[in-house]
């Protein structure tokens, strides 16, 4: 192959293959912001893992907890059974006059206990006795309450709210018992009856006993778990609503003469859920979606890497009050004055800058209402955390987008404070008319780079509708 | 090189400070590379940055067996090889022409600077362009150039006469007349 090497490839070989050249300075603050904008996909794809990962535990957890409320009646019945067993010593200590046969409950196995309960019913009667299915069975759904909890974590728990539980429902598992006990004794006579007496009474009182039984079934804690939830669900309000967005904002340093960068209007939406913790109280939170839009006119590409004749260099990067905004390529540069005042073409039309970045806000607010008849007034404040989830920029030329690119250094969450009026006017029993103009403040730049101070404000009023769940 | 190879291991853990003094140590020669084979700075200014980003994205691929220059030139070669094979079906293939070799006095070679010599390249079409840079500065056979680019051996040696056709001429009319003829093609 060297052989082949000529004059001309050993000429060029020697001056070029170690050519060094400075690129252009703003090129590397374009390689950071692409590898943030790398960073923050990759964040973004990580929080989008754990959250599937959390619905997918979610999911898990539901199943599980659905799967155990309906477990076969002869699990439940073993785990009441372990459960009373368990705590059996404590209730001994303080009741001595408890009703049931103690000796039955000590057994460590329980599934057995609950044969040796009526084991030992048999032994004080001294006859035999067959437990009825149906006579565990019907107490067996008052205790779908200790399902829903950790049985483990009533099995190990001795704080008092637990043990007040398990007290009423002893209370209630011993009225079953007195049940038992009178089924018991009429399976007794029942027997003696068999021999030579009326069947059909025996079955009439059979079904009255178990009328009774199944009246006692009930969970004792299910009317107040109802009357609880339904409290619960009634205080809960859900909002949605839409915004025009007003931002204003100060110009924190010193730009190129005539360049001049406004903000422009946006749109808002938000869906928010709300809890009446007060009559006149309701703390909200949820998402508003926002945009923060800006213009820049006479944009400034002082950092243009000048050199003779035209084009009169090439610039990858404009600076504005939120901050620098790298061009995914660079622009050709063109003077047609000789001046400061660049073009990106040759025709002399002059850029402007679109600046557009779209935030997630995740707002907690409260509301006071100060009149709460049909039409009703709040005062509204509260603090919210913003995530950075758009970052747009383009330079326009006679309406024609020539780059594009992004403002480089933006934080990807900062926080802010909003306070506002709620307007509400009732069109129905849950349905209410809002209008809510609220202002807002970030508190800290949205720019990472300490020598831009980008914190706009905005006002939005939010119009929608809230539908109450009472 | 201690130093080097702790850059890069900071770097692969997503070290900004550390990326940084890698691109400031790294990014006039690699810059110097790019400019070889883009048509203007704004081409060799995007290669080199979408270059960066590989680098910096795939740093931890680096086995540190060779030299991690060679590695990240390798990089900015195939960044500008990927943007060419894009865009080669605009490019016709020519066919195989007879280059003449030429030698050139001692005195004409040392007045020709590099940047002179790298417009000149800069002005050869795309493919004869990437085909002199892999051949004649960056090494390659033409059987590794006909696979890299996705032609054939034949293809490459012809490009290659073709632009060294159009170098010669252009030195020649620059910078004087060659000492004495070469008589063979070299393809």
């Amino acid at each position: 192959m060297l052989a082949e090497k000529n004059n001309i490839d050993q000429l060029f070989q020697e001056k070029l293959r170690d050519y060094e050249k400075n690129p252009s300075m703003f090129l590397w603050n374009n390689i950071e912001s692409k590898l943030d904008a790398q960073q923050r996909t990759r964040k973004i794809n990580m929080i989008k893992g754990f959250g599937i990962a959390a619905a997918i535990m979610f999911a898990f957890l539901a199943g599980w907890w659905l799967s155990n409320t309906t477990l076969p009646n002869n699990q439940v019945e073993n785990k009441i059974a372990g459960t009373v067993i368990q705590k059996n010593e404590n209730i001994n200590q303080t009741n001595k006059t408890q009703p049931l046969n103690q000796s039955a409950l000590t057994d460590e196995s329980a599934n057995k206990s609950s044969e040796k309960i009526s084991a030992g019913r048999n032994s004080t009667s001294g006859k035999q006795y067959k437990p009825s299915i149906s006579s565990f069975a019907s107490f067996a759904p008052s205790t779908s309450f200790l399902n829903k909890r950790s049985d483990a974590s009533l099995l190990e728990s001795k704080e008092p709210i637990l043990v007040d539980v398990e007290k009423e429902f002893l209370s209630h598992f011993q009225n079953n018992l007195k049940l038992i006990k009178q089924l018991s004794a009429w399976v007794t006579s029942f027997n003696h009856n068999l021999k030579g007496s009326d069947t059909i009474q025996g079955n009439k009182q059979l079904n009255q006993l178990n009328k009774q039984f199944n009246s006692n079934d009930r969970d004792p804690f299910a009317h107040d778990t109802q009357k609880k939830s339904f409290n619960k669900v009634s205080n809960w309000t859900l909002s949605a609503g839409v915004a025009p967005v007003f931002t204003s904002q100060k110009q924190g340093r010193n730009y190129a003469l005539g360049q001049n960068t406004t903000a422009e209007n946006a749109v808002s939406g938000a869906l928010m859920v709300g809890y009446k913790v007060k009559k006149r109280i309701v703390v909200k939170s949820g998402i508003i979606y926002s945009q923060l839009r800006q213009v820049t006119k006479n944009v400034d590409f002082s950092q243009a890497n000048l050199t003779n004749g035209l084009p009169v260099g090439t610039s990858s990067a404009v600076v504005t009050p939120s901050g620098n905004v790298n061009f995914n390529k660079s622009i050709v540069l063109y003077s047609m004055n000789g001046l400061s005042n660049y073009n990106t073409s040759i025709s002399g039309y002059q850029p402007v800058l679109r600046q557009e970045f779209g935030y997630i806000e995740i707002p907690v607010q409260a509301t006071y209402k100060i009149i709460d008849h049909k039409f009703n007034v709040g005062v509204t404040g509260g603090i919210g955390a913003n995530m950075l989830v758009g970052n747009k920029a383009g330079l326009f030329e006679n309406g024609q987008r020539v780059n594009s690119g992004e403002t480089a250094n933006l934080r990807d969450v900062t926080y802010s404070g909003a306070m506002g009026l709620e307007l509400g006017y009732d069109l129905g029993s849950r349905i209410t008319l809002i209008v809510e103009p609220r202002v807002k403040h970030f508190i800290n730049s949205l720019s990472s780079n300490k020598t831009v101070d980008f914190k706009p404000n905005q006002l939005d009023i939010i119009t929608g509708v809230t539908y109450s769940f009472n | 090189m201690t130093n080097l190879e702790d850059c890069i291991r900071k770097c692969s853990s997503g070290d900004r400070k550390s990326q940084t003094a890698l691109y400031n140590q790294f990014a006039s020669k690699m810059y110097g590379v790019c400019l070889r084979y883009s048509k203007d700075s704004t081409e060799a200014e995007d290669n080199l940055q979408e270059g960066f980003i590989r680098i910096f994205t795939k740093i931890d691929q680096f086995g540190y067996k060779g030299s991690f220059e060679g590695w990240m030139r390798r990089i900015m070669v195939n960044t500008s090889l990927e943007k060419f094979r894009k865009n080669s079906h605009l490019y016709p293939v020519e066919d195989m022409v007879i280059y003449e070799g030429v030698s050139f006095a001692e005195d004409t070679i040392s007045g020709i600077s590099a940047g002179d010599l790298l417009k000149m390249v800069q002005k050869l079409p795309p493919r004869y362009k990437m085909v002199f840079n892999l051949y004649a500065i960056e090494g390659y056979s033409h059987q590794e150039i006909g696979k890299m680019m996705n032609i054939s051996e034949g293809t490459s040696k012809s490009n290659l006469s073709r632009a060294r056709v159009i170098l010669q001429k252009k030195v020649i009319e620059e910078f004087g007349l060659e000492k004495n003829t070469v008589r063979t093609t070299l393809c």
